[in-house]
């Protein structure tokens, strides 16, 4: 036998804590909806149950977390997760006002820099070559309402 | 049954139209080349393609998506053969004798046996589906509020049993899912609930951008981590044609793979990986010799390979007559059908019928037309492969952030799906699986919706789920199934069913 707290999985400690502090956090959200009874169910009944019940499971993963052993969180990869995300926030900002070639170019440039070994010049030139296919696609055969250059009148 | 032809005729008459014609040549096309390209699933690519969808007449987009789904189903057995890469989950089986088979040189008689078994796989069950659909919708109809929560939380539950991965953590996603469908204006009283004062989130979280953050996003990101991953080479293909001894051996195995994969659908959470599984267990019990499989025997493809596609055929059969999505493929279809106006369900076959019977029959033709599409280019598919993962994912993203922008023409969206690509890439690295979590999502509004107006209508009372019989029923099945589950002995072959199919 091992000792308590050797035998663990930091897999399952983080998911059943993460799970347990939204179905808390949702229950007592869920209080300050009006509850109803049974027979006239207010907005909040129904969430605080689900809520409940999420908190509960969370729990009980978390407690097996802490008693039987598993795997435990391995290889996040921090580098492609911020350049991605990053790259679509910034597209999800941009978009109308540096229009569409050079939001979309603006994607692809920041997403690929998590790929090493690529070269700025086969970024570029993959980031003209998309953006030029989605605007055929997107814009020519879809109608999307994104401006494709920046409006440039003052 | 003359009623059955007559639908089918009419079904036909709708699918045969040009356009739907085109559109199911498409979905078909697409699916297969998503189906040959490992990290792009089907789940992932017919998120990505709802928008494209909504300017489409909703046939048209129904039977292109549908075709999506089982091409997928298809074109994951040609790379699980040639190169030992399953594209699909449910084509992992096929692996295991298809690749071995290639290396004796004899893949394209498995390639020919695998597109013979899914055609005839795929065209019975379509019948299962045509002949079952108008039973079904009719028991349906009888149906009142305190059976349909039954039946919500039975293939909820059900589907978790089926599904992959700890139970604990699969229960507890989709209780999360349900979590995240209250968010938004209640229907009953107007208020708002879980808003946080942002007017974009009234209606809820829109279901596209969260499933191309949980499956699109999230899997770029898990595909990132293990970069350079090499492809393997491929033998060249000698001839197509399985000899007489191949399909001897191969028949019996299409027909039994045909029948569980047809079964194993209609069960929620079922569908084409554990009906791949089943049948290469069966066939491995039923042979003669069972120390062939594993190094090339036939029928460790011919069944599977059936078995899987008639399984991606009915398990259309709860969606189209009970509007129940059993998996997140489903879960996807019922987004797109409410995006045309269409509510799946009983009353579908009444008020749609040329939607009904022309999805069905189109069917069939997406069958007949995946075979034409695979064997002769066979090549073009293995070339393909050779795409570099670091092209397609930038691609894959733009179509992500374009879809998701143009949904109400706002970056709004395109931040719900950048953060739920985070929310789906910790929860991979937690060992939980976003699937389950989706199929909560969708069916929590229906959930709480039938909780509420049964609970109306029995004055408060909670033995309204025990007093009516149907709703009993399922009840007292889903009791079984979960004690089924808790007993040792069947989790323990449950657990062994897996780590075989990860294997």
């Amino acid at each position: 036998m091992t000792p308590f707290g050797i035998k663990h999985s930091s897999q399952d400690i983080i998911a059943g804590a993460i799970f347990l502090a939204a179905g808390v956090v949702g229950v007592f959200g869920s209080f300050s909806y009006p509850m109803g009874t049974a027979l006239q169910m207010g907005p909040g009944y129904f969430p605080a149950l689900v809520f409940g019940v999420l908190a509960a499971l969370g729990a009980a993963i978390l407690l097996k977390g802490l008693l039987v052993a598993g795997p435990g969180i391995t290889g996040w990869a921090w580098r492609p997760f911020a350049l991605v995300l990053g790259g679509l926030v910034l597209f999800a900002l941009v978009a109308q006002t540096l229009g569409f070639i050079l939001s979309c170019m603006a994607l692809v440039l920041v997403a690929t820099a998590a790929v090493p070994g690529l070269s700025l010049l086969s970024r570029l030139g993959l980031a003209l070559v998309l953006a030029g296919f989605c605007w055929v696609v997107f814009l020519l055969g879809l109608g999307i309402l994104i401006p494709t250059w920046p409006d440039l009148t003052p | 049954m003359i009623d059955l032809f007559g639908n089918i005729a009419m079904g036909l008459g709708v699918a045969v139209q040009p356009m739907n014609l085109a559109f199911c040549f498409i979905g078909a096309l697409l699916g297969t080349l998503i189906g040959v390209l490992p990290g792009v699933g089907p789940t992932a690519t017919m998120a990505l393609l709802l928008p494209l969808t909504f300017g489409l007449p909703t046939e048209a987009s129904i039977i292109m998506l549908a075709g999506i789904y089982y091409g997928a189903q298809y074109g994951g057995s040609t790379t699980a053969i040639l190169l030992n890469l399953p594209g699909e989950t449910s084509s992992v089986v096929t692996t295991l004798d298809g690749h071995q088979m290639a290396k004796q040189g004899r893949a394209g008689a498995a390639l020919a046996i695998a597109a013979i078994g899914s055609l005839f796989g795929g065209s019975v069950a379509t019948l299962v589906l045509a002949a079952f659909g108008p039973i079904m919708t009719r028991a349906a109809l009888s149906f009142e509020a305190a059976d349909y929560f039954s039946l919500i939380l039975f293939g909820l539950l059900v589907s978790i049993v089926l599904a992959h991965g700890s139970v604990l953590k699969s229960v507890t996603m989709v209780v999360a899912g349900v979590a995240l469908g209250v968010i938004g204006v209640d229907i009953n009283t107007g208020q708002f609930r879980f808003t946080f004062g942002l007017m974009e989130l009234a209606e809820g979280i829109n279901f596209v951008p969260l499933a191309m953050g949980l499956f699109g996003v999230a899997e770029i990101l898990r595909n990132l981590e293990n970069q350079g991953a090499d492809v393997g080479t491929v033998r060249p293909i000698s001839s197509l044609w399985p000899t007489r001894d191949d399909m001897r051996r191969s028949w019996p195995a299409i027909l039994r793979g045909t029948g569980i994969g047809s079964l194993l659908g209609v069960l929620p959470g079922g569908g084409a990986t554990l009906a791949s599984f089943a049948s290469y267990s069966l066939e491995k019990k039923v042979a003669a010799n069972p120390s062939r499989f594993g190094k090339g025997a036939i029928e460790g493809v011919a069944g599977p390979e059936s078995a899987n596609n008639a399984a991606a055929q009915t398990s259309f059969v709860p969606l189209l007559t009970l509007g129940l999505p059993t998996n997140a493929v489903m879960a996807l279809l019922v987004g797109a059908f409410i995006i045309q106006g269409v509510q799946p369900g009983p009353m579908m076959l009444k008020q749609q019928p040329a939607l009904f019977w022309g999805l069905i029959s189109s069917m069939w033709i997406g069958n007949i037309m995946l075979v034409i599409i695979n064997l002769p280019l066979i090549g073009l598919w293995v070339k393909l492969l050779r795409v570099r993962y670091e092209y397609l994912f930038p691609a894959v993203l733009l179509f992500c952030a374009i879809g998701a922008y143009s949904l109400n023409n706002s970056g709004f969206d395109v931040l719900v799906m950048v953060a739920f690509g985070a929310i789906g890439y910790l929860l991979i690295k937690l060992g939980c699986e976003p699937a389950p979590l989706l199929l909560g999502f969708v069916l929590g509004p229906m959930l709480e919706e039938n909780l509420r107006r049964a609970l109306m209508l029995s004055r408060g009372s909670l033995l309204t789920f025990v007093e009516r019989p149907i709703s009993l029923t399922i009840l007292i099945a889903l009791a079984i199934t979960l004690v089924m589950l808790a007993l040792p002995s069947l989790r323990r072959k449950r657990d062994v069913a897996f780590a075989e199919e990860e294997n």
